[in-house]
């Protein structure tokens, strides 16, 4: 079975921003390449995540972009952003991974086992477990980390309350040969589930919990990803090699692009201006402009079978600084001015902000700013300012003011 | 040129007369700003200047004067714009020229030394909080007095002082610089001719 199921929790990064794109390579110990999208070249490789041979089938980010999560057949990784290094390792096999919004919880389908677990990210300790009627395949959580939508190959869709920790809905989708992945809209209101072997796309309604359309696509549909605004839906069919577009509003396609040989993952950039597309037989990333729905550029070479990828959420935009002289005529002072932006999220709590590596002030979330007085004129100082996310701290940008 | 100066100081010394032969008490209010353009942008507030002067003739059209004031200005600090407060007390001793205009009025020029007391008061914890100094300074003064009553005196003054001074600190990564912060005054008098 060469179908890998690629999910992204999209509806998280509609409101966060990322430079860095972590891509998931098969048969090679689980190596993870890293991305900078903003010139679209390799920033380093992180070898041999797995120890041992074996395909990535998914990766995503925690919310707060310090740790990325990614599952093997026979394990999920933990991995520490800050030093590229694994940090955990549970067995479980895939294919499906996702993470709740919150980042508390990232749950897994595993076909192999045929159930549904979750874990804490903050303990790593398995929470619980569940197992549906039938081995769970690909899997998605709704925007409110209410409930698990997790597809079985054997033709249906079961709805999971995280809460209980039950099922609480199976959705016959029509068709029994192979729903696998599935990605929610970030309002929450439509589940949009590809079938690698029937090429539709099923559109199923979170309200009803009924198939509402279905969209006829290209052959081997393989990864599926929302754009942020949730009115575009692209989704990689590795059989034709392109990538299918289609508009939310009509439920319709509205573009087929070609890609490279065999695409599997995909994602979109949080901004929304570009979904990058892993094709596993090149070895090369394409870049689609959602504005044009064309390719852009040229591949970029990543190495052998890239097969899934996901944005580092950065949960900060910017963050500049200054230093300034606290002028009162007869006597001054020079503070070092702090100023960052990030889009709303009512997940961030606050901030920490760390000169030199020690934490000198906790902020409330309505504070895009800070001055760190009594600062001597023209010494470089260095400054981190990170979010507090889901009550922890998240990845955050660092900053040298002299 | 010296028949110039000649007639000038004939008209000077001869022209004394009436007024500017007397004694003279004044409670004077004036408007202060700073000479320097620094102080100027940070105190952009206030400027109340309240004066007692007096001047007692010591020969002809000479007198010998003195004042005590007091002026107070408002501002905020340049960036980060935390409130500051500066006042001062200069206390003035010095000469004054007098020369009778006609029977209501009369022109003066006044100069001399001066000693000051200032006190900065900052509202912030980043830097000293109260700060005072004193220091010697000079100042130079001119006028019109208008006499439209026996003994009562309306005075027109505007002022010039110089004062430099250097406060002192003992926080941290602060600083303290020298700084000019005399100015120019102008305001209204009234008084009692003796």
């Amino acid at each position: 079975m060469v179908f890998k199921q690629i999910l992204f929790v999209f509806f998280l990064s509609s409101y966060l921003f990322a430079d860095l794109l972590y891509v998931g390579r098969g048969n090679d110990n689980g190596t993870l390449v890293v991305i900078d999208t903003t010139t679209n070249t390799v920033l380093t490789t992180i070898p041999n995540v797995f120890t041992f041979p074996a395909e990535s089938n998914g990766i995503v980010f925690n919310p707060n972009g310090k740790f990325v999560y990614t599952i093997s057949d026979n394990f999920f990784f933990t991995i520490d952003v800050a030093t590229n290094s694994l940090i955990l390792q549970h067995a479980g096999v895939g294919p499906g991974i996702a993470i709740t919004p919150s980042g508390e919880f990232v749950c897994l389908a595993e076909r192999g086992v045929g159930v549904v677990t979750t874990y804490s990210t903050k303990t790593g300790l398995l929470v619980h477990f569940l197992a549906p009627p039938e081995p769970p395949y690909g899997i998605a959580i709704t925007p409110d980390s209410k409930f698990v939508y997790t597809t079985s190959e054997e033709g249906h869709l079961y709805v999971i309350s995280i809460d209980t920790n039950t099922v609480t809905q199976t959705i016959n989708l029509g068709f029994p040969d192979g729903p696998t992945g599935i990605a929610i809209t970030p309002n929450g209101q439509f589940a949009y589930v590809i079938s690698q072997n029937s090429n539709n796309i099923l559109v199923v309604s979170t309200a009803s919990n009924t198939v509402v359309a279905t969209i006829p696509v290209d052959t081997g549909s393989a990864g599926v990803a929302v754009t942020p605004n949730g009115q575009f839906v692209y989704a990689t069919n590795q059989s034709s090699n392109s990538v299918t577009v289609i508009s939310t509003a009509s439920n319709t396609v509205v573009a087929t692009i070609p890609v490279g040989s065999q695409p599997l993952g995909i994602a979109v950039t949080p901004d929304g201006q570009f979904a990058y597309v892993a094709n596993k037989n090149d070895g090369t990333l394409s870049v689609i402009s959602t504005a044009s729905n064309s390719v852009v550029g040229s591949p970029i070479a990543v190495g052998n079978n890239p097969d899934c990828l996901a944005f580092q959420p950065i949960l900060l935009t910017s963050l500049t600084g200054s230093q300034k002289k606290n002028d009162f005529g007869l006597t001054f002072e020079f503070f070092n001015y702090l100023e960052w932006q990030n889009d709303p999220s009512p997940q961030i709590s606050g901030y920490v902000v760390y000169r030199n590596g020690i934490r000198i002030a906790v902020l409330d979330a309505q504070t895009f700013s800070y001055k760190d007085h009594n600062q001597m004129q023209g010494v470089a100082t260095s400054y981190l300012v990170a979010p507090l996310f889901a009550g922890a701290e998240g990845a955050g940008l660092t900053i040298v003011i002299r | 040129m010296k028949t110039i100066h000649l007639y000038l100081l004939a008209f000077l010394v001869f022209s004394v007369k009436g007024f500017c032969a007397e004694p003279s008490l004044e409670a004077k209010l004036g408007y202060f700003f700073f000479a320097d353009s620094k102080m100027r942008k940070v105190y952009d507030e206030g400027g109340v200047d309240l004066q007692l002067s007096g001047s007692y003739p010591v020969w002809k059209w000479l007198h010998l004067y003195g004042s005590v004031e007091y002026l107070q200005r408002s501002g905020h600090s340049l960036s980060d714009h935390q409130k500051t407060d500066i006042w001062q007390i200069p206390v003035t001793v010095g000469l004054k020229g007098c020369v009778t205009i006609c029977s209501w009025a009369s022109y003066y020029l006044t100069a001399g030394p001066r000693y000051f007391y200032v006190h900065v008061h900052n509202d912030s914890s980043y830097v000293d909080r109260n700060l005072d100094e004193n220091g010697i300074g000079g100042f130079l003064g001119t006028g019109f007095s208008f006499f439209p009553y026996r003994h009562f005196l309306v005075d027109l003054f505007g002022e010039y002082s110089y004062e430099r001074v250097h406060l002192n600190t003992s926080k941290r990564n602060v600083e303290t610089k020298s700084m000019q912060i005399g100015g120019f005054v102008v305001g209204i008098g009234l008084g009692y001719g003796f």
